[in-house]
């Protein structure tokens, strides 16, 4: 079971749910184990004034962290070859190889030569130790459970917010106590939000946005009356567009 | 499609043309507007056609978790081709019942930043999934409900993860994909070899990998050079994947990869292609 944490970090009218930067830590610390061993425990941490589920923001948080967890930005991994082997393992083949020259016909640094040429590989490959499968195995998840737990730092930035609602300072004090309290991801995404206000608009490398309770429900009503009364129809019988196009550009 | 069309699909004016016309072939139902990741304003469509009591029923959504062109692009090109009134599409829409969703954006298209750099078949498969937006979402998913597929397909853009064009056909709801290669008479695996045969016949190279980019991935390889998630503990991440669990249909996500944006939205043009002329022949079959 990997553990990992997702944040929800509080922004106005709901929040923002950014996967922990130790997610790809924990995944690297999985190496070798066998990938049916691996489930996920995603524990969305918020504000304890906050009205968030793990129901809530369930699809978001698997959203985040498998985000956080595919590999971007850096090369694919190698592919495994021979080639490749030697030049992982040079140094053990040619200590190896000078133990069994120099050996003569004393058995104990030949035989920790053999080791070094073969025995230790083939023996790691037996135990499962050197998996041929890339650490980030981890991914292949086969069950992944959520769940939400309060945080109080995130809880004082909440409060920073509320006692700021009308956002006349941006996200300026809530940057700022992040920074003070060493929550590095959220202060990242106030730095973001410093340049672009809406969150809703984040690209999913910065966070995926989760409104809060009372904006989901009014914008689930509004996109209800958008569906059921689409401009200058009758409603589902027309077969015709029912959609009225966007102003011009 | 060449690099003149693909410019003039993006354009706003271009695609008002065409959305004019829509209402002929398509029931055009809006499912969302607002905002969406790097889109202050968009609006996600649910354009059904054919004969809704068909047995075989196809979906295409082109709904990304992070919009590009060449996903814009592929969207906008499948929904104009079944506008034509060639007797061969007229004739496909005789035979299947059609939905497919498309997102229309509030700006000129080309406007729209480009992906991030990726590499390889993991970083691709971080835009393999749905939109994030939770209303979104609920309006896709009751769009998969009402709809009732039997195939599904999403479109992604991959990025330029390899530098040729190819296209990954990732199949969905396997659920024991370790024993895909012993038998192949899982739901889907059949069908999705066949749509793979059939991209390839077209000119668009399957991507596969290697061996180790696959186990990264959290895929294996399936006959034909279709994939397969090794496991799916969690569905709901994209419009193909929910079809696959709760309509029991064949889903799969077109991913299409490659440096020339050009290229990527060929691939899923092409893709969508394979899939359609695998649904009709699994109609004739039914038929038969």
């Amino acid at each position: 079971m990997i553990q990992l944490a997702c944040w929800a970090v509080p922004v106005r009218g709901g929040y923002v749910l950014r996967a922990d930067q130790s997610a790809c830590t924990a995944v690297q610390a999985a190496h070798g184990r066998s990938p049916h061993l691996v489930n996920w425990a995603v524990t969305i941490v918020h504000p304890e004034s906050a009205v968030l589920s793990a129901d809530r923001g369930r699809r978001e948080a698997v959203l985040a962290v498998e985000w956080s967890m595919r590999r971007r930005g850096t090369p694919a991994p190698e592919a495994r070859t021979h080639l490749g082997w030697v030049r992982r393992s040079w140094r053990s083949l040619a200590l190896g190889t000078a133990l069994v020259v120099i050996s003569g016909a004393h058995w104990v640094p030949a035989l920790a030569g053999t080791w070094l040429l073969a025995g230790r590989s083939w023996i790691s490959a037996l135990l499962g130790l050197s998996s041929s499968c890339p650490p980030t195995i981890a991914r292949t998840a086969v069950s992944v459970e959520v769940s939400a737990a309060a945080h109080a730092g995130l809880s004082q930035i909440a409060s920073v917010l509320d006692s700021n609602a009308d956002g006349e300072a941006g996200y300026g004090p809530a940057l700022a106590l992040a920074r003070m309290l060493g929550l590095s991801d959220a202060a990242a995404l106030y730095e973001t939000l410093a340049a672009q206000r809406d969150p809703a608009t984040l690209l999913p490398e910065i966070g995926v946005w989760l409104p809060d309770t009372r904006a989901h429900e009014s914008a689930l009503v509004a996109n209800a009356m958008i569906r059921e009364k689409p401009a200058g129809t009758t409603g589902d019988e027309s077969p015709n567009d029912t959609m009225d196009e966007f102003p011009s550009t | 499609m060449d690099s003149d069309r693909f410019s003039d699909s993006l354009r706003a004016s271009r695609w008002r043309d065409v959305r004019q016309a829509l209402g002929d072939t398509y029931e055009v139902r809006p499912l969302y507007e607002g905002p969406l990741p790097g889109l202050p304003k968009a609006r996600i469509i649910r354009l059904s056609s054919g004969d809704p009591d068909s047995p075989v029923r196809a979906l295409i959504d082109a709904v990304p978790v992070t919009l590009s062109r060449p996903v814009l692009v592929a969207g906008r090109a499948v929904t104009r081709v079944f506008t034509s009134q060639a007797q061969e599409r007229i004739a496909v829409l005789d035979h299947i019942a059609l939905r497919i969703h498309v997102v229309e954006v509030d700006a000129e298209a080309a406007e729209i930043p480009p992906l991030p750099l990726a590499y390889g078949l993991d970083g691709g498969l971080q835009l393999a999934h749905s939109v994030a937006s939770q209303e979104a979402w609920t309006a896709l998913q009751e769009s998969v409900n009402s709809f009732r597929p039997t195939f599904a397909m999403d479109l992604r853009d991959g990025g330029a993860a390899v530098p040729n064009a190819h296209l990954a056909l990732i199949l969905h709801g396997l659920t024991h994909a370790a024993d895909v290669g012993v038998s192949a008479t899982h739901t889907g695996a059949t069908e999705g070899g066949a749509v793979a045969r059939e991209t390839r016949r077209r000119g668009v190279r399957p991507y596969v990998g290697t061996s180790q980019e696959r186990a990264t991935a959290g895929l294996r390889l399936l006959p034909d050079g279709a994939l397969t998630r090794t496991t799916s503990p969690y569905p709901s991440l994209s419009t193909a994947s929910l079809a696959s669990s709760s309509a029991a249909a064949i889903g799969m996500t077109a991913l299409a990869l490659g440096l020339h944006e050009l290229d990527r939205a060929i691939a899923l043009v092409e893709a969508v292609a394979a899939g359609i002329d695998q649904s009709i022949r699994e109609f004739r079959q039914a038929a038969a």
